[in-house]
């Protein structure tokens, strides 16, 4: 044994001395496969002549949502607007859809619907839904609906070409050599085209909406008090938007910079709440034509929708993707005394997004759609959990019950018991 | 995602070992400790194979932990055929089979972390090792090494900051990744 291992191992240390120069000849590969996209543009002035589309127009990614009279306008992120007649909550039935490329939000007031083109804010008059004329423009009401490589290129920045507006995307499977994509620094699509950025949408009763204006959300980025507009423009600054005369153009004066990371803005009696990725904002509109700071509560880094009844505030903080953090959790804060130090309550989440109330009813969308017992707030009570995919907007009222989710709309109606029965579902397109 | 040659020749030794083997199938089972040495590196591996031998052939299943790049469990089928049947001496050993992902990434609070999914993909390797007669029992002790190969795949969905407001593009397609993992295998293991 000894004498075979004493010939053997001479012969194993050459072959072992190869073995380690080898791996220098080997290489690794990576390759990458994915979908680049190249915007198609079209004539704003062309777009803006077309703005009545098919009523027979399916719905293809729900967005947000806004309720005014019998109507329901749902988004359709960055198509446009499905108009639903909703006098029959049983049955609604389209009666308009209003092509918008770029839209993401809505509001209206008497006739005028507001809406977002990219980064230009549309008043289009809605007197006859089925023929809805554009009538005014503010170039750049929101200058950070810009892309990926950070280059503001066509859409709405005078520095290229305000003329044109993209209006869909030609998608291209691409397959390159590639590396670990370990450090995941945003992905630069090559040429400057990139995919239009589309959001969650999350919305909410608002509660101090006027006969003349609807409801919308409490991930709204733009929502009617009065006679102003107040709008996230971007991501650190509020914008204040005159729409006092309808027939005239929106004006916005300067941007009042607020926090980092704006998402949502939710208006009630007198106040704005603002939602941003590290903090909730509380504005005073005394003067609503200069919102001033009221208050400030701020959190770990998280994505929150905020909604308040006067008393507290309501907070959805959701982690992960984009919104970073490790949060997911519901925190309730009272908001009575603004000058008071806030200590939250907190519940622990799945994932929530959108929120809304309605008396004592608190509505979460969380794994489903959770409704509370809001009655002895800041305790809650569980008190049902409605099984829904992928919830992430909802709206309640007059014991009706909408929730948008990445399949569809569904509408509900509750008792005072508190049951729950669906009545329709309009289906995204598959 | 399993090789459908390699699986065709694994059928073949099947068929021709009856003609070639001497007396009955008896059982033998190997642990192997070694590193996988390229170009991300130096990293661990074991493995353990179950299985027959009769004569100079053995086939059996085996299980690994490969710390490679992602760490990953290959299951596979393996054929050594001994070169010095009954002495001390060279054997041929061919694997392969499926390589399972098991890693997941991390990312830190502050980062715009995207979703990662892996998915298995082939595993293969092909040695040349020496084996010593340790005991009148089967024990023997093996020194191999070779060629290994691993494939992974990963889905990678990003989110682009800056995000305007209420979580960040959610509808762009996954990237997907090929991940094709070439070593230098080198092992010692136990049989009996």
């Amino acid at each position: 044994m000894r004498k075979k291992l004493y010939f053997v191992i001479p012969d194993l240390l050459t072959v072992s001395l190869i073995l380690f120069l080898l791996p220098g000849c080997l290489k690794d590969h990576i390759t990458r496969n994915y979908v680049m996209s190249r915007p198609v543009y079209a004539l704003k002035t062309t777009v803006l002549s077309g703005i009545n589309g098919s009523r027979d127009q399916p719905i293809v990614a729900a967005g947000k949502i806004y309720v005014k009279d019998q109507y329901i306008f749902l988004n359709d992120i960055d198509k446009g607007i499905h108009v639903y007649d909703n006098s029959d909550p049983s049955h609604p039935v389209q009666t308009a859809f209003l092509n918008i490329p770029g839209n993401e939000d809505i509001a209206v007031k008497g006739n005028m619907l507001y809406a977002d083109m990219y980064g230009d804010l549309l008043a289009i008059d809605i007197s006859d839904l089925h023929h809805a004329v554009f009538r005014n423009i503010l170039h750049r009401a929101f200058p950070a609906r810009a892309y990926l490589n950070g280059n503001i290129t066509i859409l709405n920045d005078n520095l290229v070409d305000s003329t044109m507006v993209i209006t869909g995307w030609i998608n291209k499977d691409t397959t390159v050599s590639s590396q670990d994509p370990q450090d995941p620094y945003p992905y630069y699509y090559g040429g400057g085209y990139l995919l239009a950025p589309t959001y969650y949408s999350n919305a909410a009763v608002s509660s101090s909406s006027n006969g003349a204006t609807g409801v919308a959300g409490s991930m709204a980025k733009m929502v009617l008090v009065n006679d102003y507009m107040y709008a996230i423009t971007e991501s650190h600054s509020l914008g204040v938007i005159g729409i006092k005369d309808a027939a005239a153009a929106p004006t916005m004066s300067a941007p009042i910079s607020v926090g980092f990371d704006l998402q949502t803005i939710y208006p009630f009696q007198g106040y704005l709440f603002l939602g941003s990725q590290i903090g909730m904002y509380i504005y005073d509109l005394s003067n609503p034509a200069a919102p001033v700071k009221a208050g400030t509560f701020m959190h770990g880094r998280a994505c929150d929708p905020v909604i308040s009844d006067g008393n507290y505030a309501y907070i959805t903080l959701h982690s992960g993707t984009s919104c970073g953090g490790a949060n997911n959790e519901l925190d309730i804060v009272p908001v009575k005394d603004l000058q008071q130090t806030t200590v939250p309550t907190t519940y622990g989440m799945t994932g929530p997004h959108g929120l809304c109330k309605d008396g004592n009813l608190l509505f979460v969308c969380d794994d489903g759609l959770k409704v509370y017992d809001a009655a002895n707030a800041p305790t809650l009570k569980l008190l049902t959990t409605i099984t829904v995919k992928g919830s992430y907007d909802v709206m309640a009222g007059n014991h009706n019950l909408m929730v948008v989710t990445d399949q569809g709309l569904y509408q509900y109606r509750y008792d005072d018991n508190n049951q729950f029965d669906q009545l329709s579902f309009l289906a995204v397109k598959k | 995602m399993f090789n459908k040659s390699l699986l065709a020749a694994l059928i073949g030794c099947l068929w021709l070992l009856p003609g070639q083997a001497q007396g009955p199938w008896k059982f033998r089972s190997v642990e192997y400790g070694g590193i996988l040495t390229g170009e991300k590196g130096t990293f661990g591996q074991l493995q353990s194979i179950n299985g027959m031998y009769k004569g100079s052939w053995f086939l059996g299943v085996g299980a690994g932990l490969d710390y490679y790049r992602f760490r990953s469990v290959p299951l596979f089928f393996s054929v050594n055929k001994d070169l010095m049947p009954h002495k001390n001496g060279l054997f041929l050993s061919l694997d392969g089979g499926v390589n399972y992902p098991w890693y997941k990434r991390h990312y830190s609070q502050l980062q715009f972390a995207p979703v990662s999914i892996f998915h298995p993909g082939v595993y293969w390797s092909a040695s040349l090792g020496y084996k010593l007669k340790m005991s009148p029992h089967g024990k023997e002790l093996l020194l191999s090494a070779g060629y290994s190969f691993k494939k992974l795949k990963e889905d990678y969905k990003y989110y682009y900051p800056p995000c305007v407001q209420g979580g960040c593009p959610v509808t762009t397609p996954p990237d997907h990744y090929d991940y094709d993992n070439q070593r230098v295998a080198m092992k010692a293991g136990i049989s009996f």
